[in-house]
Order: structure tokens, then C-alpha cells, then sequence
């Protein structure tokens, strides 16, 4: 057993915090239903301050708990590790939770306790698949995290179609889970071992052995959870029913664990094994940068218009995932990354519309340039930056994809990426063109006060983006020092 | 000497910001001109000097030492695009009855010229991407402050349009990194000559469309249309000092590239011929002429001079030519020359688009319910099984996870498997 450290400790306080503030919200049965939502913030806001503490406490590259190479094929063991891949997407969790818990603070639910104890769960099953250090557990963790977002959709969603929506989602999901077990297993089996290093180890020296169908497995199963066409089918319906704080999560936080996957076990485990699918990932990552686009463009609820561009900008990432190189995959993440803060600030705004006047269809909004002139310009902030615009930390994502990207050996088809960069504007501009300067609704009713939770975390989003893109180069050359040390330098 | 090669980007900006802010006070507006006129001034003198003056920026985000090169024909562009600001804007105000109260599209009108001249003066392929996209998106909210299209979508399509330009010159830029190993526009654009037909073919596309779309020529002419129906000063900037300004100077800049082999020789033969036949066919089909069509033919024009060598004085004389061609034909045209009304630009092609993407994505949502008849039956098996129990079965599910967490924290604690 290996000796706990600060750093260890605090790595298991920062999974267990969201776990224990789920158990006060359920028995704080007596206490009014704000103090649920407190609880909630205050775990979220605990448990990314214990994983800041235990990266600033770590000795050496990575912060470890238990020792996941002694594990048996039957005999999962808790081993957790927390190095400068799972970092950036870690703390991407917890800006995204913290943002969602605090804009739920005022959001109208019909069962308080249970929905932020569910969202806590939910928070702690990604977390817990960021820093399994043992596949078995990754896996186990994996089905927590559809579990608890499937409970969350089925119980607090006000559309009548929530079973069959549920479902839906469901059956994609699990599907693409059950492949991504069987190829996590198919593997262990191969390397004789459930840990990911030694797995990786034994890949290096074996990689001929591999036969094609295990990093197809995998990539399929993470290709469903970044919603990537064909199997974006459970996104848009899923995020058009789901509360606006969940999914705030499912858009910036859960889509994210799709591009980790692929990065920390297709490219990182498997590394030159990877390449192999190099073309039909470029392929579909294309197509959903496009059709998620034009998908967005012909879609009239605002709600889904957001949703539909998460498949585009999954497209983005995948396509610099794909390029096979450390500068691709750097990207890639970073535009994850972006796109997590990007993402949850227009889920945010979309929400405050909704709040203020009860719509979402695009034919019943317009003119509200003038009536919500901030909620307009923090959409207006949104809307450029998910169209890549400079000096926004999305363009400085997507130039590093698309130069990566011609670099590799497939030049041509990347220039079909460039369409997809225009219809990117297309469906945001043409968003906040009818939003803010529409022609105003025949019956147009008294806009409702907007809560002051959800106006205060939108703010806070916006400020952050701009931090963020301020900051853009730091956070580059961070992210991409993080990327390397981790994955060797190479994809 | 620096302060002069900074002055001509950072004093329309302060201008933009004054006018905004203190645009009544008509003294400090008055000294700001007298600013204005003394840069133009030392641009010009700046231009006849026998070598280019560099400003170094230091080191830019991707590694490359960026520089502010002011050479004689940027040095004349930019000398010209500020007198012809003094000239527009500043006379008017000794007027004993001048205009009224500022309003916001004259203030943008200054950020657009500040980024224009950042773009004829940065020697970094992708700052210049930045600083177009921003002269750009000033174009786009000068059309939406003083000239908002009847549609929503009307509204931002002219940003769109002029932004497929900045998208074809960040792939120009990109490429030309990639293929001749620097992020210097001078470096990069002398060594593109040497490329091979493939690489050369791509650059050349690229440059193509983004000075298509610059130079508002068709299909991309719906930018330049709602434009030209700005008020007199703002359309004469903007269409003078603005985007095709920047489509004409890249042309220039690629000259040799684009005239080097017969076949890109013959298609800027045809584009051009294309263009400038579509204009002249519009202008005579109606009684009057319309402006934006003067204004294309115009451009159209820009293609042909590298063919016979008159790029230079085509580039020297183009904001004199748009300042006649905006202010004084329909001056003087007895109103056979009209500006064009408002309309609605109705992007019909990605209307078409998204209409056959909102099918593909009714039938991905077919497929969704399940591939075919045996997996609809058993969508609905499975509809039938968890009919009313879906959230017991889940929660069950979801009960057996803690469990085995537990277990396993329990291992780690006691070291035992």
C-alpha cells in the first residue's frame, strides 16, 4: 500500500466532497430547499479547491492515490491519478460545476434536494473518470456518470416526451459504453493488466499484436459521448429537454469526457495505434463540424440551436485530435477546452431569455436589443467567440486545429474544414441577429425579472471568457507543456 | 519616427473614442483633425524614404518576431485614407451650422480606418488575419448602427460575407506557413513564387477569394450593395478605405504569384471578365445606373491591372477613384447614377442548405428511434419494459455503483485485494 500524501488526500477529499454534499443534501429533509443548493455550491467550490491544493502539493508529475498496476483482472482496486492531461479537463469540471450549481441557485426545479444531489453525483462520476487510474474503474465511473445524468433528465425535465427522450439517450449511450468496456476489456486481457501505464508499456512493445478492432472499439464508444455524426442522435433532443444547469454540465462538462477518452487512451495508450484511424476520424469530424452547423442554422428553438452547435464544435476538437500529432492533439484539447466556457455561457444567456420571456422558438422572440440589452451583449460575447473571431481564445484553438491539420498527410480534406468555420458564423451571427434586432413578436408580454443566481454566474462567464482569451497565450503554452509531459510529446 | 508609424493605427482609435464621448466639444474634436492632418502628413514623407521604417512588436503568440513595415506604397495608401478622412469628416465641422450630434457609425467608421491601416502596415500573415477580421466586423455594425436590414439574417450577412474573406486568407496564411516556413507576409509571399503547382494552386485559390470577397465582387457583391446605401461619408470610407482597399493591396502584394503561370493567368482573366460583364449587364438593364454596380466594375478592374502592369497605379489611385465614384457621381450625375435602396440580402443558398440539413437530420432522428424494423421492435420492447420504471430500474443501477467504490476504498485502506 502506498503511503498517503497531502496531495493524495486531498485528491480523494476533492472526488469525496461532491459525494458527501449529495448525502447532506438528501438528509437535510427539515432545511428549506435554498440551503440544498448551497450545499451543493459549497461542495462544488470544495472540491475544486481540495484539486487545486493537491496538484500545488504534488511531488513530481502527477498525483497519485493507490497503486492501480497491482490491481487483478477481478479485483478492481481504487487508484486514482491526477497528472497534465486530466488537470486541464478536471478544472474545466469544476468551472463548469461551479457555474451550473450557482446559476441553479434561482432555477425554478420541481424537487430542489434531489435534483442538486443528483447533479453533485453526477459531477463526482466525471470527476472519478478523469483521475481512474485503473481501467476497471474508468468504466465503472463511466456508467455512474450515464446513470446520474439519465435519472436527473427523466426526473426534473418538464417535457412530456421525457421517458422516450431518456431513452433515447439511454440506449446510445449505454450501447457506446458497452463497446468501450468491451474494448477496455479485450485489451486488459491482451496486456495482462488493468493499468492504463502498463497497458500503454505493453502497447509500445506489442503494438503489431493490437488487432484493429480494439482502438475502434474505444474510439466508437467516446465518439458517441462527444456526440460526433452518426452518433450525435441523442444530443440535441437531450439537451432540448434537460434543465438549464444540467445542461449547462452536459454541453460543456460531459462532452469534454469524449475528447478525454479519446486523448488519454486511443492517442495516449495505444499512441501510433491510434493513426490507423486517422482518415475516417478526419471524416466524421468534418461532416459534424458541418452538419452541426447547418443543423443549427435550420433549427428554430434557440435552445437546440446551441445544442447543435456542441456536435460542430466536438467536430472542431476531434479534427485536431485526428491530425495524430502532439500539436493536434494540444489543440485539440484546448479547443475542449474553449469551447467548456464558450458553451456554458450561451447555455447561460439562453437561459436568461427564456427566464425573461418564456420562449424559445425564434419566430416568437426579436427586438430584444433593446428590451435586454446586457442578456444581447453577453449572447453577443457568446456568439463571436464560438465563431472563432479574434482576439477570442476559440480562434487561437481552431488556427492551431486547421494548422495542424494541414500539416498532416490528408492537406485537402482539411480545407473542407474552412466551410465549416463560415457556417460556424452563419448559425451563431444569424442567432443574435434575430434575438437582438429581429423584428419584435406580435404579442409581446412583459419580460419577467430575471433571477439574480443565474444573472450574477452569466456574468461571472462572461468576465471569465474574457480572462481566458486575455490569457490565451499562457494557457497555450501551459496546456500544451501539460499535453506533453503527459503523452511524451507525441500523440 | 516610430511614434509616426504607430500614430496612423492609434489616432483614429482615440478619434472613434473622443467622438464618441466629447463629440460636442468642438474644440477638442478640431485639435484631434489638426492630429489627424500631421499624420497623414508624415506618412507621406515617411513613404520617400529609400528604405522601409520597421517597428518591431516583439514576439507573437506563435513565435514569430512581428513588425510594423511602412513601405512607400502602404506609406501613400495610408496618407491618402487619412486626408480623405480630414476631407470628409473634418471639413464639414468649421461650418458655422454643422452637423448634429455624433452617432455611433462615425466612431466606428474611425476603428475601421485604424484597422485598415493596421493591415496595410503589420508584416505578420496571421495578425493580418486579426486586423481584417476586425475591419470586418467594423463594416458589419456600421451597416447594423446606421443601415439595419429589414431581416435579422440581412443584418449580420454582409459580416458574413466579408468574413468567408478572412476565412480564405487565414487558410492563405496557414498554408503559407506551412509551406514556406515563415509567419512574415513579405518572407511568405517572395518565397510562395518557388512553390510547386499543387501548394501554388491552393495559396493562389485561397488569395483569390479572399480579395473576391474584399473587393465585394460577385457572388460576394452583397456586403458592397448594402454599403453603398450608407450615408455619403460613411460609404466613402468604407467602400474607399475599407475591405476592397485591403482585396485591392493583396492583390497588389501577390502580383507575381498571380500572373506567374498561364493558368492562374487565365482564370483572373476570367473572373475578371465575369465580373466586370455582370456589372456592365446590370447597369444596362435599367434606366439608371446603380452606384454598387460602378463600384463593382471598379473592381473588377483591380484583376486586370497586374495583367498589363498597372497595379501600382491602380492601387495609388483607388480611394480617389471610390471618393468620385461615392460622392461626386451622384453628385453630378443629374440622377442618372442612383444609390441603391435598403433591401433585404437574402442569403438563399444557405436558406437552401439549411433546409436539407433540417432533412438529414429528420432522418437521423428516424434512425435514432432504431436501425430498421428489428431495432424499432426492440426500441419498443424495451419502451414496454421500462414503461413507468425506467427511474426505479436506474436508481437500482445506480445503487450497485457505490457499492463497489466502497469495496474498493476499503481495499485501499487495508491493502488487501
Amino acid at each position: 500500500m502506498s503511503h498517503p500524501t497531502w496531495a493524495s488526500t486531498a485528491l480523494l477529499l476533492a472526488l469525496v466532497a461532491p459525494c458527501l454534499g449529495a448525502v447532506f443534501v438528501g438528509l437535510g429533509r427539515a432545511r428549506s430547499e435554498r440551503w440544498a443548493g448551497r450545499v451543493a455550491l459549497t461542495s462544488a467550490i470544495l472540491f475544486s479547491l481540495a484539486l487545486i491544493l493537491a496538484w500545488l502539493a504534488r511531488d513530481g508529475e502527477a498525483v497519485l492515490l493507490g497503486d492501480g498496476a497491482n490491481a487483478g483482472m477481478l479485483a478492481p482496486r481504487l487508484a486514482l491519478r491526477l497528472d497534465g492531461l486530466s488537470l486541464p479537463f478536471a478544472l474545466n469540471l469544476a468551472l463548469v460545476a461551479i457555474l451550473s450549481l450557482w446559476y441553479a441557485q434561482d432555477y425554478a426545479v420541481a424537487h430542489p434536494r434531489s435534483f442538486h444531489g443528483m447533479m453533485l453525483l453526477f459531477v463526482a462520476s466525471m470527476l472519478g473518470a478523469l483521475l481512474a487510474d485503473e481501467l476497471i474503474l474508468f468504466a465503472l465511473f463511466w456508467e455512474g456518470m450515464l446513470l446520474t445524468s439519465s435519472l436527473l433528465l427523466l426526473r426534473h425535465s418538464h417535457s412530456p416526451n421525457a421517458e422516450a427522450v431518456t431513452l433515447r439517450y439511454f440506449v446510445y449511450t449505454q450501447a457506446g459504453s458497452l463497446v468501450l468496456l468491451g474494448g477496455l476489456l479485450w485489451l486488459a486481457v491482451k496486456a495482462e493488466s488493468t493499468s492504463p501505464q502498463l497497458v500503454a508499456l505493453w502497447a509500445q512493445q506489442n503494438g503489431s499484436a493490437i488487432p484493429w478492432l480494439i482502438p475502434a472499439a474505444l474510439a466508437l464508444g467516446f465518439l458517441v459521448k462527444m456526440a460526433i455524426v452518426p452518433l450525435h442522435g441523442w444530443l440535441p433532443d437531450a439537451h432540448a429537454i434537460a434543465p438549464m444547469p444540467l445542461t449547462v454540465l452536459l454541453a460543456a462538462a460531459m462532452l469534454a469526457m469524449g475528447g478525454y477518452g479519446l486523448a488519454r487512451f486511443l492517442f495516449g495508450m495505444l499512441g501510433t495505434m491510434g493513426a490507423v484511424l486517422q482518415t475516417p476520424l478526419m471524416v466524421l469530424a468534418i461532416v459534424s463540424q458541418i452538419l452541426g452547423a447547418l443543423m443549427g442554422l435550420a433549427s428554430r428553438d434557440i435552445k437546440r440551436i446551441v445544442a447543435y452547435s456542441s456536435i460542430s464544435q466536438m467536430g472542431y476538437a476531434l479534427l485536431g485530435m485526428a491530425a495524430c500529432s502532439s500539436e493536434g492533439l494540444a489543440a485539440g484539447l484546448m479547443h475542449i477546452w474553449s469551447h467548456g466556457i464558450v458553451k456554458s455561457l450561451l447555455f447561460m444567456v439562453i437561459g436568461l431569455v427564456i427566464a425573461a420571456t418564456g420562449r424559445r422558438e425564434t419566430s416568437r422572440l426579436g427586438a430584444l436589443g433593446k428590451r435586454l440589452p446586457h442578456v444581447m451583449l453577453a449572447l453577443g460575447i457568446g456568439a463571436l467567440a464560438i465563431s472563432g473571431l479574434p482576439p477570442f481564445i476559440t480562434f487561437a484553438s481552431e488556427w492551431r486545429i486547421l494548422l495542424a491539420d494541414l500539416a498532416s498527410t490528408h492537406p485537402a480534406l482539411v480545407v473542407l474544414a474552412f466551410v465549416g468555420i463560415v457556417l460556424t458564423s452563419c448559425y451563431a451571427l444569424a442567432l443574435l441577429g434575430r434575438l437582438a434586432w429581429g423584428s419584435a413578436p406580435e404579442s409581446s408580454e412583459p419580460l419577467k425579472p430575471i433571477p439574480r443566481s443565474m444573472a450574477l454566474s452569466t456574468l461571472v462567464a462572461v468576465i471569465l471568457l474574457i480572462l481566458v482569451s486575455l490569457a490565451g497565450h499562457s494557457l497555450t503554452v501551459w496546456l500544451g507543456g501539460l499535453v506533453a509531459s503527459t503523452t511524451g510529446g507525441g500523440a | 519616427m516610430m511614434v509616426a508609424l504607430v500614430a496612423p493605427i492609434l489616432v483614429p482609435v482615440a478619434l472613434a473614442l473622443a467622438w464618441h464621448r466629447w463629440g460636442h466639444n468642438r474644440r477638442l474634436i478640431r485639435i484631434l483633425w489638426i492630429v489627424q492632418l500631421l499624420v497623414a502628413i508624415s506618412a507621406l514623407a515617411l513613404a520617400w524614404r529609400a528604405t522601409p521604417l520597421t517597428l518591431a512588436l516583439g514576439t507573437t503568440h506563435w513565435g514569430h518576431p512581428a513588425h510594423l513595415v511602412l513601405s512607400p506604397t502602404a506609406g501613400v495608401l495610408i496618407a491618402a485614407i487619412h486626408l480623405a478622412m480630414v476631407i470628409v469628416f473634418a471639413a464639414p465641422t468649421w461650418r458655422p451650422n454643422a452637423d448634429g450630434p455624433p452617432t455611433p457609425a462615425t466612431s466606428l467608421t474611425f476603428i475601421l480606418i485604424g484597422a485598415s491601416c493596421a493591415a496595410l502596415l503589420v508584416d505578420d500573415l496571421l495578425l493580418r488575419t486579426i486586423v481584417l477580421d476586425l475591419a470586418s466586423l467594423s463594416v458589419g455594425l456600421i451597416l447594423l448602427a446606421e443601415s439595419p436590414a429589414p431581416t435579422p439574417l440581412g443584418s449580420v450577412w454582409p459580416y458574413l460575407l466579408l468574413h468567408i474573406g478572412d476565412i480564405a486568407f487565414l487558410l492563405l496564411a496557414l498554408w503559407l506557413d506551412l509551406t514556406t516556413g515563415t509567419w512574415s507576409i513579405s518572407q511568405a509571399f517572395s518565397r510562395a513564387i518557388g512553390l510547386s503547382a499543387g501548394p501554388r494552386a491552393l495559396a493562389i485559390a485561397a488569395a483569390l477569394l479572399a480579395a473576391a470577397c474584399k473587393l465585394g465582387l460577385p457572388p460576394f457583391d452583397g456586403w458592397l450593395r448594402r454599403a453603398a446605401t450608407l450615408s455619403t461619408p460613411h460609404r466613402i470610407m468604407a467602400l474607399g478605405a475599407g475591405p476592397p482597399l485591403l482585396g485591392a493591396y493583396l492583390i497588389y502584394r501577390l502580383k507575381d504569384l498571380l500572373i506567374g503561370d498561364p493558368v492562374s493567368k487565365a482564370i483572373l482573366i476570367a473572373i475578371a471578365l465575369l465580373c466586370a460583364a455582370y456589372a456592365i449587364w446590370r447597369a444596362l438593364r435599367n434606366s439608371t445606373v446603380d452606384l454598387s454596380d460602378v463600384l463593382v466594375l471598379h473592381g473588377a478592374l483591380g484583376l486586370f491591372a497586374p495583367l498589363v502592369g498597372w497595379q501600382r497605379g491602380y492601387l495609388l489611385c483607388f480611394l480617389p477613384v471610390r471618393l468620385a465614384i461615392c460622392w461626386l457621381i451622384p453628385q453630378f450625375a443629374g440622377g442618372a447614377v442612383e444609390t441603391p435602396a435598403a433591401r433585404a440580402e437574402l442569403p438563399n443558398v444557405l436558406q437552401l442548405l439549411a433546409a436539407g440539413a433540417a432533412g438529414v437530420d429528420a432522418a437521423f432522428a428516424s434512425l435514432a428511434n432504431g436501425l430498421g424494423t428489428l431495432s424499432r421492435r426492440l426500441g419498443a420492447a424495451m419502451q414496454r419494459v421500462h414503461s413507468g420504471k425506467l427511474r426505479r430500474n436506474l436508481l437500482i443501477a445506480l445503487l450497485a455503483l457505490p457499492a463497489i467504490l466502497l469495496a474498493m476504498l476499503a481495499s485501499l485502506w487495508t491493502g488487501t485485494p
